[in-house]
């Protein structure tokens, strides 16, 4: 972990309420995430990792409790605290490649010049640069959540929030596309909060691994992946790879068995 | 997509001309060899004609003219406020609770049949003829408009306010190009809609307008100047669904190329 704190969550709690009934997604979540750490929120489906990644991005109002979210450096210097990358994309689809990514630039106000050269930069390393004036239809579900991943960077976010990026697509995409993050953001070392339902994806990629109960959610155990960077495909064979991923299978399919009981 | 050029001798258009001019010569045929009554179905020469007779004397292009601009303002009067509830509807759940019932009890009556009722307050005048032909296409905008924004992927709305759209600028950014596409499902069946009460009401109560010119010439037993204005709406509707296909083309660019994706275009 990091030294310095880049975001707190403290005592997070979640209610979803409607007319008829109140459904409680999170119990209670305090979790602190490093500067420049990637944390991985693995657990059953439903348990409300998806919620408590809405609250970090402000797009959720908890019931209760606070999220703090440490810049690096002084107000004002124009850089929101989040960017998302969504399972389902959401990309804009009226608009290019090149007009999605320059959104949140436009949003700021970064002069027209300014904004396309950064994200012409950004598009050169998701290896989008001949699909610029591509709009989002033209593309494969990989190439479109590039695109997602290349918005989101752009942004020049605090802290990169990522809901299952890679849930949509196949396995040997999804495969090509955590190689790619993973070498984007050892380059970078942004700080990551990263929503998965893959034990796999959560070792593979992350520093630690937040294993959270079936609803309501609340952190159940948490454990540091101690393999060296860059991370490589063969570490999947090594023996601390597997060791972490079955221990940690042991503890989620308590809660993965009770998150089907209340189906 | 092919070029003009051979476009022009596509069989896209060979077959319909072909037909048509088919059609066009038996019924001449018809007519001369005396199977059909000349009083009662002119031959197409003497429609033809008569056509081209009043287009060089001006009057037809006044009437055409007429009856494209009241569609065109008796369509905005639908257009813009049509837009404005049903986006409100879609968008806060009190609106749609307190303007559902309204819509939905107004929405079945035929255009129309509100036309006595707008000229008793606004007489027979230029504004009650566009009223009445608002009437439907606004309440068939807003539905089509509150449905919209109901469709709306909860996804995009959340990419533009965590990328820093919110408020007027979200609207203008991410609601409205979002749910443009369904919009227009709107705005072309209010069209049609549209057409059609515009001509009928001028049938009722105008003098100039296509409307009005083919139910004078039908008064007078001027068949072939009947047979001049219908055409002439035809055309006129052919005129007009494919101006608002072309704008829409223009407002969302991205959707030309997704509708031929999907084997729509």
């Amino acid at each position: 972990m990091g030294a310095v704190t880049k975001i707190e969550i403290r005592d997070v709690r979640h209610v979803y309420q409607s007319d008829f009934s109140s459904v409680p997604a999170l119990a209670s979540v305090n979790l602190t995430v490093g500067d420049g750490e990637f944390v991985a929120l693995l657990g059953p489906s439903g348990c409300g990792k998806s919620s408590l990644l809405r609250i970090v991005a402000e797009l959720l109002r908890p019931t209760a409790g606070s999220v703090e979210i440490h810049s690096s450096t002084e107000l004002g210097n124009g850089r929101p605290k989040t960017a998302l990358v969504f399972q389902e994309y959401a990309l804009f689809p009226w608009r290019t490649v090149l007009e999605n990514v320059v959104f949140s630039l436009e949003m700021r106000g970064v002069p027209r010049d300014e904004r396309l050269a950064r994200a012409r930069k950004v598009l050169g390393r998701v290896g989008l640069q001949g699909f610029s004036d591509a709009y989002p239809h033209q593309l494969s579900g990989g190439m479109r959540q590039r695109v997602g991943i290349a918005r989101a960077l752009a942004a020049q976010p605090e802290v990169l929030l990522m809901d299952e990026p890679f849930g949509a697509l196949d396995a040997q995409t999804r495969t090509v596309l955590q190689e790619e993050l993973l070498r984007v953001w050892e380059s970078e070392r942004k700080t990551v909060l990263y929503v998965t339902h893959s034990i796999d994806e959560a070792v593979y990629m992350s520093d630690r691994v937040v294993l959270l109960t079936a609803r309501p959610g609340r952190i159940k155990a948490e454990y540091s992946v101690e393999l060296p960077r860059p991370r490589t495909m063969e570490m999947r064979g090594w023996n601390a790879y597997t060791k972490l991923s079955f221990e940690i299978w042991g503890a989620l399919r308590e809660e993965v068995e009770t998150a089907m009981s209340h189906e | 997509m092919p070029s003009h050029a051979t476009w022009l001798f596509s069989r896209e258009l060979a077959i319909p001309l072909a037909t048509s001019l088919i059609l066009l010569a038996a019924w001449e045929a018809l007519v001369h060899a005396g199977f059909l009554r000349a009083a009662f179905f002119p031959p197409p020469t003497n429609i033809v004609s008569t056509l081209l007779g009043l287009a060089a004397g001006g009057e037809l292009w006044l009437h055409a003219g007429t009856t494209l601009g009241r569609l065109i303002a008796s369509f905005l009067m639908a257009l813009i406020p049509g837009t404005a509830l049903g986006l409100a509807m879609g968008w806060w759940m009190g609106m749609r609770t307190a303007a559902d019932p309204l819509v939905r009890l107004l929405f079945p009556i035929p255009s129309i049949a509100f036309f006595p009722v707008v000229i008793f307050y606004l007489g027979l005048s230029e504004w009650g003829l566009l009223l009445t032909a608002a009437i439907t296409p606004f309440l068939l905008i807003a539905v089509q408009s509150a449905s919209a924004v109901e469709s709306l992927e909860r996804t995009l709305l959340e990419a533009g306010r965590n990328y820093g759209a919110s408020g007027w600028r979200l609207f203008m950014r991410v609601i409205l190009p979002a749910t443009l596409p369904r919009l227009f499902i709107g705005y072309r069946l209010a069209l049609g809609v549209g057409f059609i009460v515009t001509v009928a009401v001028e049938m009722v109560a105008a003098k100039h307008g296509l409307g009005g010119f083919l139910w004078h010439s039908w008064q007078i037993l001027r068949i072939e100047e009947m047979y001049v204005g219908l055409i002439l709406i035809g055309f006129l509707g052919i005129f007009v669904t494919y101006g608002l296909e072309a704008l829409a083309d223009r407002l969302m660019p991205w959707q030309v190329d997704l509708l031929r994706l999907k084997g729509q275009r």
